[in-house]
Protein backbone atom coordinates (compact mmCIF):
# COMPACT_ATOMS: atom_id res chain seq x y z
CA UNK A 1 0.00 0.00 0.00
CA UNK A 2 1.12 3.54 -0.77
CA UNK A 3 0.38 6.15 1.85
CA UNK A 4 0.27 9.66 0.45
CA UNK A 5 0.28 12.67 2.76
CA UNK A 6 -0.43 15.83 0.80
CA UNK A 7 -1.10 19.40 1.87
CA UNK A 8 -3.01 20.10 -1.36
CA UNK A 9 -6.76 19.81 -0.99
CA UNK A 10 -7.88 19.82 -4.59
CA UNK A 11 -5.12 18.36 -6.72
CA UNK A 12 -5.99 15.27 -8.77
CA UNK A 13 -3.11 12.87 -8.41
CA UNK A 14 -2.37 9.94 -10.69
CA UNK A 15 -1.64 7.07 -8.34
CA UNK A 16 -0.86 3.54 -9.47
CA UNK A 17 -1.91 0.64 -7.24
CA UNK A 18 -3.48 0.40 -3.80
CA UNK A 19 -3.18 3.65 -1.90
CA UNK A 20 -4.56 5.97 0.76
CA UNK A 21 -4.37 9.75 0.55
CA UNK A 22 -4.39 11.97 3.62
CA UNK A 23 -5.04 15.60 2.73
CA UNK A 24 -6.66 18.64 4.31
CA UNK A 25 -10.43 18.37 4.80
CA UNK A 26 -13.17 20.83 5.61
CA UNK A 27 -12.93 20.01 9.28
CA UNK A 28 -9.69 21.17 10.81
CA UNK A 29 -7.61 18.30 12.11
CA UNK A 30 -6.02 19.00 15.49
CA UNK A 31 -2.32 19.40 16.10
CA UNK A 32 -0.38 17.05 18.41
CA UNK A 33 -0.70 18.13 22.05
CA UNK A 34 2.34 16.20 23.27
CA UNK A 35 0.34 13.96 25.64
CA UNK A 36 2.02 10.67 24.56
CA UNK A 37 -1.41 9.01 24.83
CA UNK A 38 -0.55 7.16 21.62
CA UNK A 39 2.22 5.41 23.57
CA UNK A 40 0.65 4.91 27.00
CA UNK A 41 -3.17 5.18 26.77
CA UNK A 42 -4.11 3.70 23.40
CA UNK A 43 -0.75 2.33 22.21
CA UNK A 44 -0.47 2.64 18.44
CA UNK A 45 -3.31 5.16 17.98
CA UNK A 46 -3.63 8.86 18.67
CA UNK A 47 -6.24 9.66 21.32
CA UNK A 48 -7.64 12.62 19.33
CA UNK A 49 -10.29 11.05 17.12
CA UNK A 50 -10.55 13.34 14.11
CA UNK A 51 -9.69 11.21 11.11
CA UNK A 52 -5.90 11.30 11.24
CA UNK A 53 -5.62 9.37 14.51
CA UNK A 54 -4.71 6.10 12.77
CA UNK A 55 -1.95 7.43 10.53
CA UNK A 56 0.61 5.47 12.59
CA UNK A 57 -1.36 2.27 11.81
CA UNK A 58 -1.52 3.26 8.12
CA UNK A 59 2.24 3.70 8.12
CA UNK A 60 2.52 0.20 9.61
CA UNK A 61 0.69 -1.18 6.56
CA UNK A 62 2.46 0.75 3.82
CA UNK A 63 5.50 0.00 1.73
CA UNK A 64 5.78 3.47 0.31
CA UNK A 65 5.24 6.82 2.02
CA UNK A 66 4.87 9.74 -0.35
CA UNK A 67 4.81 13.22 1.15
CA UNK A 68 3.72 16.17 -0.96
CA UNK A 69 4.41 19.43 0.76
CA UNK A 70 5.06 23.07 0.33
CA UNK A 71 8.69 23.61 1.34
CA UNK A 72 8.20 25.75 4.43
CA UNK A 73 11.43 27.22 5.84
CA UNK A 74 13.34 24.16 4.54
CA UNK A 75 10.91 21.63 5.98
CA UNK A 76 7.42 20.23 5.63
CA UNK A 77 4.36 22.48 5.65
CA UNK A 78 2.37 22.79 8.85
CA UNK A 79 -0.31 20.39 7.50
CA UNK A 80 2.09 17.60 6.54
CA UNK A 81 4.01 18.18 9.78
CA UNK A 82 0.76 17.95 11.74
CA UNK A 83 0.02 14.54 10.24
CA UNK A 84 3.60 13.44 10.98
CA UNK A 85 3.41 14.68 14.57
CA UNK A 86 0.13 12.82 15.08
CA UNK A 87 1.67 9.59 13.73
CA UNK A 88 4.53 9.04 16.18
CA UNK A 89 2.75 5.88 17.30
CA UNK A 90 4.33 4.26 14.24
CA UNK A 91 7.23 3.75 16.64
CA UNK A 92 7.13 2.90 20.35
CA UNK A 93 8.00 5.10 23.31
CA UNK A 94 10.98 3.05 24.43
CA UNK A 95 14.42 3.31 22.90
CA UNK A 96 16.97 1.40 20.89
CA UNK A 97 20.51 2.31 19.95
CA UNK A 98 20.96 2.05 16.19
CA UNK A 99 24.39 2.68 14.67
CA UNK A 100 25.35 4.55 17.82
CA UNK A 101 22.29 6.82 17.80
CA UNK A 102 19.24 6.69 20.02
CA UNK A 103 15.97 5.87 18.25
CA UNK A 104 12.48 4.91 19.33
CA UNK A 105 11.88 1.19 18.95
CA UNK A 106 9.95 -0.09 15.98
CA UNK A 107 6.35 -1.19 16.48
CA UNK A 108 5.96 -2.64 13.00
CA UNK A 109 8.20 -4.84 10.85
CA UNK A 110 7.52 -3.17 7.50
CA UNK A 111 10.28 -1.26 5.77
CA UNK A 112 8.99 1.99 4.28
CA UNK A 113 10.42 3.70 1.21
CA UNK A 114 10.03 7.46 1.49
CA UNK A 115 9.56 9.87 -1.41
CA UNK A 116 9.15 13.58 -0.71
CA UNK A 117 7.93 16.16 -3.20
CA UNK A 118 8.60 19.69 -1.98
CA UNK A 119 7.07 22.49 -4.02
CA UNK A 120 7.48 26.23 -3.91
CA UNK A 121 8.83 29.14 -5.87
CA UNK A 122 12.14 30.47 -4.63
CA UNK A 123 13.28 27.57 -2.44
CA UNK A 124 16.92 28.39 -1.66
CA UNK A 125 19.74 25.87 -1.96
CA UNK A 126 20.20 26.02 1.83
CA UNK A 127 16.50 25.24 2.34
CA UNK A 128 16.77 22.31 -0.09
CA UNK A 129 19.71 20.91 1.90
CA UNK A 130 17.76 21.23 5.15
CA UNK A 131 14.69 19.54 3.61
CA UNK A 132 16.83 16.65 2.33
CA UNK A 133 18.43 16.25 5.74
CA UNK A 134 15.03 16.25 7.44
CA UNK A 135 13.77 13.49 5.12
CA UNK A 136 16.94 11.48 5.82
CA UNK A 137 16.45 12.01 9.56
CA UNK A 138 12.81 10.89 9.23
CA UNK A 139 13.97 7.75 7.43
CA UNK A 140 16.37 6.92 10.26
CA UNK A 141 13.69 7.40 12.89
CA UNK A 142 11.14 5.35 10.92
CA UNK A 143 13.67 2.59 10.02
CA UNK A 144 12.90 3.51 6.42
CA UNK A 145 14.86 4.28 3.28
CA UNK A 146 14.78 7.45 1.19
CA UNK A 147 13.68 6.77 -2.37
CA UNK A 148 13.75 10.34 -3.69
CA UNK A 149 13.52 13.96 -2.60
CA UNK A 150 12.19 16.11 -5.43
CA UNK A 151 11.81 19.89 -5.58
CA UNK A 152 9.18 21.45 -7.83
CA UNK A 153 8.58 25.11 -8.60
CA UNK A 154 4.84 24.60 -8.45
CA UNK A 155 2.43 21.97 -7.13
CA UNK A 156 0.86 21.99 -10.63
CA UNK A 157 3.88 20.03 -11.90
CA UNK A 158 2.57 17.08 -9.88
CA UNK A 159 -0.25 16.67 -12.39
CA UNK A 160 2.33 15.22 -14.79
CA UNK A 161 3.71 12.74 -12.27
CA UNK A 162 2.50 9.18 -11.73
CA UNK A 163 2.86 8.27 -8.10
CA UNK B 1 16.74 45.47 26.67
CA UNK B 2 13.58 43.37 26.55
CA UNK B 3 13.64 39.68 25.64
CA UNK B 4 10.71 37.52 24.56
CA UNK B 5 10.86 33.98 25.94
CA UNK B 6 8.58 32.08 23.58
CA UNK B 7 7.38 28.74 24.91
CA UNK B 8 6.56 26.76 21.77
CA UNK B 9 5.44 23.58 23.50
CA UNK B 10 1.82 22.53 22.80
CA UNK B 11 1.51 21.51 26.45
CA UNK B 12 -0.42 23.84 28.71
CA UNK B 13 1.78 23.13 31.73
CA UNK B 14 4.87 21.27 32.88
CA UNK B 15 6.76 21.33 29.60
CA UNK B 16 10.56 21.20 29.29
CA UNK B 17 10.35 24.31 27.07
CA UNK B 18 8.46 26.21 29.79
CA UNK B 19 10.94 25.12 32.47
CA UNK B 20 13.85 26.26 30.30
CA UNK B 21 12.16 29.61 29.61
CA UNK B 22 11.67 30.14 33.35
CA UNK B 23 15.30 29.17 33.98
CA UNK B 24 16.48 31.80 31.48
CA UNK B 25 14.19 34.36 33.12
CA UNK B 26 15.83 33.65 36.49
CA UNK B 27 19.34 33.77 35.00
CA UNK B 28 18.66 37.07 33.24
CA UNK B 29 17.01 38.63 36.30
CA UNK B 30 18.06 42.25 36.92
CA UNK B 31 20.06 42.27 33.66
CA UNK B 32 17.10 42.74 31.33
CA UNK B 33 13.34 42.61 31.15
CA UNK B 34 11.85 39.27 30.09
CA UNK B 35 8.37 38.52 28.76
CA UNK B 36 7.19 34.89 28.76
CA UNK B 37 4.91 34.12 25.83
CA UNK B 38 3.03 30.86 25.28
CA UNK B 39 2.57 29.65 21.73
CA UNK B 40 0.61 26.44 22.23
CA UNK B 41 -2.07 27.07 19.60
CA UNK B 42 -1.87 27.54 15.84
CA UNK B 43 -1.96 31.35 16.09
CA UNK B 44 -0.34 33.66 18.63
CA UNK B 45 -2.78 35.91 20.49
CA UNK B 46 -2.99 39.61 19.59
CA UNK B 47 -1.60 40.39 23.07
CA UNK B 48 1.40 38.12 22.42
CA UNK B 49 2.09 39.77 19.08
CA UNK B 50 1.97 43.21 20.73
CA UNK B 51 4.51 42.08 23.36
CA UNK B 52 6.72 40.53 20.66
CA UNK B 53 6.84 43.91 18.89
CA UNK B 54 8.29 45.51 22.04
CA UNK B 55 11.09 42.97 22.44
CA UNK B 56 14.61 43.31 21.01
CA UNK B 57 15.44 39.61 20.99
CA UNK B 58 13.24 36.53 20.81
CA UNK B 59 14.27 33.17 22.24
CA UNK B 60 12.12 30.36 20.87
CA UNK B 61 11.95 27.27 23.09
CA UNK B 62 10.34 24.20 21.55
CA UNK B 63 10.29 20.40 21.72
CA UNK B 64 11.64 18.46 18.74
CA UNK B 65 8.78 16.64 17.00
CA UNK B 66 9.65 14.19 14.20
CA UNK B 67 12.97 15.90 13.45
CA UNK B 68 11.35 19.31 13.19
CA UNK B 69 9.43 22.16 14.72
CA UNK B 70 5.97 21.13 16.10
CA UNK B 71 3.23 21.83 13.55
CA UNK B 72 1.30 24.34 15.67
CA UNK B 73 4.48 26.39 16.12
CA UNK B 74 5.11 26.27 12.35
CA UNK B 75 1.60 27.71 11.92
CA UNK B 76 2.47 30.49 14.38
CA UNK B 77 5.72 31.23 12.51
CA UNK B 78 3.73 31.43 9.25
CA UNK B 79 1.26 33.79 10.93
CA UNK B 80 4.11 36.05 12.04
CA UNK B 81 5.61 36.00 8.54
CA UNK B 82 2.28 37.17 7.16
CA UNK B 83 2.58 40.33 9.27
CA UNK B 84 6.36 40.70 9.17
CA UNK B 85 6.18 44.30 7.97
CA UNK B 86 4.83 45.27 11.39
CA UNK B 87 8.03 44.23 13.18
CA UNK B 88 11.40 45.95 13.50
CA UNK B 89 14.43 43.72 12.98
CA UNK B 90 14.79 41.24 15.85
CA UNK B 91 17.61 38.95 16.96
CA UNK B 92 16.41 35.34 17.07
CA UNK B 93 17.76 32.58 19.27
CA UNK B 94 16.37 29.04 19.50
CA UNK B 95 16.45 26.27 22.07
CA UNK B 96 15.21 22.88 20.92
CA UNK B 97 14.89 19.95 23.31
CA UNK B 98 14.42 16.36 22.24
CA UNK B 99 13.44 13.11 23.90
CA UNK B 100 16.58 11.39 22.70
CA UNK B 101 19.74 11.59 24.75
CA UNK B 102 21.70 13.26 21.96
CA UNK B 103 20.81 16.91 21.37
CA UNK B 104 22.45 16.76 17.92
CA UNK B 105 19.16 15.37 16.58
CA UNK B 106 17.74 18.92 16.90
CA UNK B 107 20.16 20.21 14.23
CA UNK B 108 17.78 20.37 11.24
CA UNK B 109 14.96 21.96 13.23
CA UNK B 110 17.32 24.76 14.24
CA UNK B 111 18.01 25.27 10.53
CA UNK B 112 14.26 25.62 9.98
CA UNK B 113 14.17 28.43 12.58
CA UNK B 114 17.18 30.00 10.87
CA UNK B 115 15.42 29.91 7.45
CA UNK B 116 12.25 31.37 8.98
CA UNK B 117 14.35 34.20 10.48
CA UNK B 118 15.64 35.01 7.00
CA UNK B 119 12.09 35.05 5.62
CA UNK B 120 11.17 37.49 8.42
CA UNK B 121 14.17 39.71 7.66
CA UNK B 122 15.46 38.97 11.18
CA UNK B 123 18.94 37.91 12.33
CA UNK B 124 19.29 34.32 13.43
CA UNK B 125 21.89 34.50 16.20
CA UNK B 126 22.29 30.89 17.30
CA UNK B 127 20.57 27.77 18.49
CA UNK B 128 21.01 25.09 21.10
CA UNK B 129 19.93 21.45 20.78
CA UNK B 130 19.33 19.73 24.09
CA UNK B 131 19.10 15.96 24.53
CA UNK B 132 17.03 14.31 27.24
CA UNK B 133 14.44 17.06 27.34
CA UNK B 134 11.57 14.69 28.05
CA UNK B 135 13.07 13.91 31.46
CA UNK B 136 13.29 17.56 32.54
CA UNK B 137 9.70 17.95 33.86
CA UNK B 138 10.17 14.68 35.81
CA UNK B 139 13.50 15.48 37.45
CA UNK B 140 13.68 19.27 37.62
CA UNK B 141 11.90 19.66 40.96
CA UNK B 142 13.64 16.66 42.59
CA UNK B 143 16.69 16.98 44.90
CA UNK B 144 18.92 15.64 42.11
CA UNK B 145 17.31 17.86 39.49
CA UNK B 146 19.89 20.62 39.62
CA UNK B 147 22.79 18.21 39.11
CA UNK B 148 21.02 16.26 36.34
CA UNK B 149 20.20 19.45 34.42
CA UNK B 150 23.50 21.25 35.11
CA UNK B 151 24.52 21.00 31.42
CA UNK B 152 21.29 22.77 30.52
CA UNK B 153 22.02 25.55 33.00
CA UNK B 154 25.51 26.00 31.53
CA UNK B 155 24.06 26.18 28.01
CA UNK B 156 21.40 28.71 29.04
CA UNK B 157 24.02 30.88 30.81
CA UNK B 158 26.17 30.88 27.68
CA UNK B 159 23.20 31.86 25.55
CA UNK B 160 21.93 34.62 27.84
CA UNK B 161 25.45 36.10 27.89
CA UNK B 162 25.38 36.34 24.09
CA UNK B 163 21.84 37.71 24.08
CA UNK B 164 22.82 40.50 26.48
CA UNK B 165 25.96 41.30 24.46
CA UNK B 166 23.76 41.34 21.34
CA UNK B 167 26.06 38.78 19.74
CA UNK B 168 25.68 35.55 17.80
CA UNK B 169 27.03 32.09 18.48
CA UNK B 170 27.46 28.88 16.51
CA UNK B 171 24.75 26.30 17.17
CA UNK B 172 25.82 23.86 19.87
CA UNK B 173 24.44 20.78 21.57
CA UNK B 174 24.24 19.41 25.10
CA UNK B 175 22.65 16.48 26.89
CA UNK B 176 21.08 15.84 30.23
CA UNK B 177 23.77 15.02 32.79
CA UNK B 178 23.09 11.27 32.92
CA UNK B 179 24.89 8.44 31.09
CA UNK B 180 22.90 7.38 28.07
CA UNK B 181 22.20 3.83 29.30
CA UNK B 182 20.79 5.14 32.59
CA UNK B 183 18.68 7.71 30.75
CA UNK B 184 17.37 4.93 28.47
CA UNK B 185 16.52 2.65 31.40
CA UNK B 186 14.86 5.46 33.35
CA UNK B 187 12.78 6.50 30.32
CA UNK B 188 11.67 2.91 29.72
CA UNK B 189 10.64 2.47 33.36
CA UNK B 190 8.73 5.73 33.06
CA UNK B 191 6.81 4.53 29.99
CA UNK B 192 6.04 1.26 31.79
CA UNK B 193 4.68 3.10 34.84
CA UNK B 194 2.52 5.34 32.64
CA UNK B 195 1.06 2.33 30.83
CA UNK B 196 0.14 0.64 34.12
CA UNK B 197 -1.35 3.90 35.42
CA UNK B 198 -3.58 3.91 32.34
CA UNK B 199 -4.80 0.37 32.95
CA UNK B 200 -2.45 -1.26 30.44
CA UNK B 201 0.24 -3.88 30.79
CA UNK B 202 3.90 -2.91 30.43
CA UNK B 203 4.07 -5.21 27.39
CA UNK B 204 1.34 -3.12 25.69
CA UNK B 205 4.10 -0.68 24.75
CA UNK B 206 4.49 -2.79 21.60
CA UNK B 207 0.74 -3.28 20.97
CA UNK B 208 -0.27 -3.36 17.31
CA UNK B 209 -3.80 -2.02 16.74
CA UNK B 210 -6.14 -3.89 14.37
Amino acid sequence: MKLIISDIKDLALRVIGEHKIIKPTEKTEKHCIGCFGCWVKTPGECIIKDGIDRTGCDMGKCEELIMISECLYGGFSDFVKKVQDRAISYVRGDFDIVKGEMRHRRRYKNRIRITAYFYGDGITEAEKRTAENIVRANAKNFYATVERVIFLKSARELAEVSL
Amino acid sequence: MKIALINGSPKHKNSASGILASLVKRLAKEKCECAEIKMNQTEPTAESVAVLRECDAWIIFYPLYVDGVPSHLLSCLKFLENCKETFDIKRIYAVSNCGFHDGQQCEWSLEVISHWSRHMGFDFCGGIGLGGGGAVPEVYATPAGEAITSNYTKAMKKMIGKVLEQKSFENFYASINLPRFIFKLAAERGWGRSLVKNGKKRSDIGHIPQ
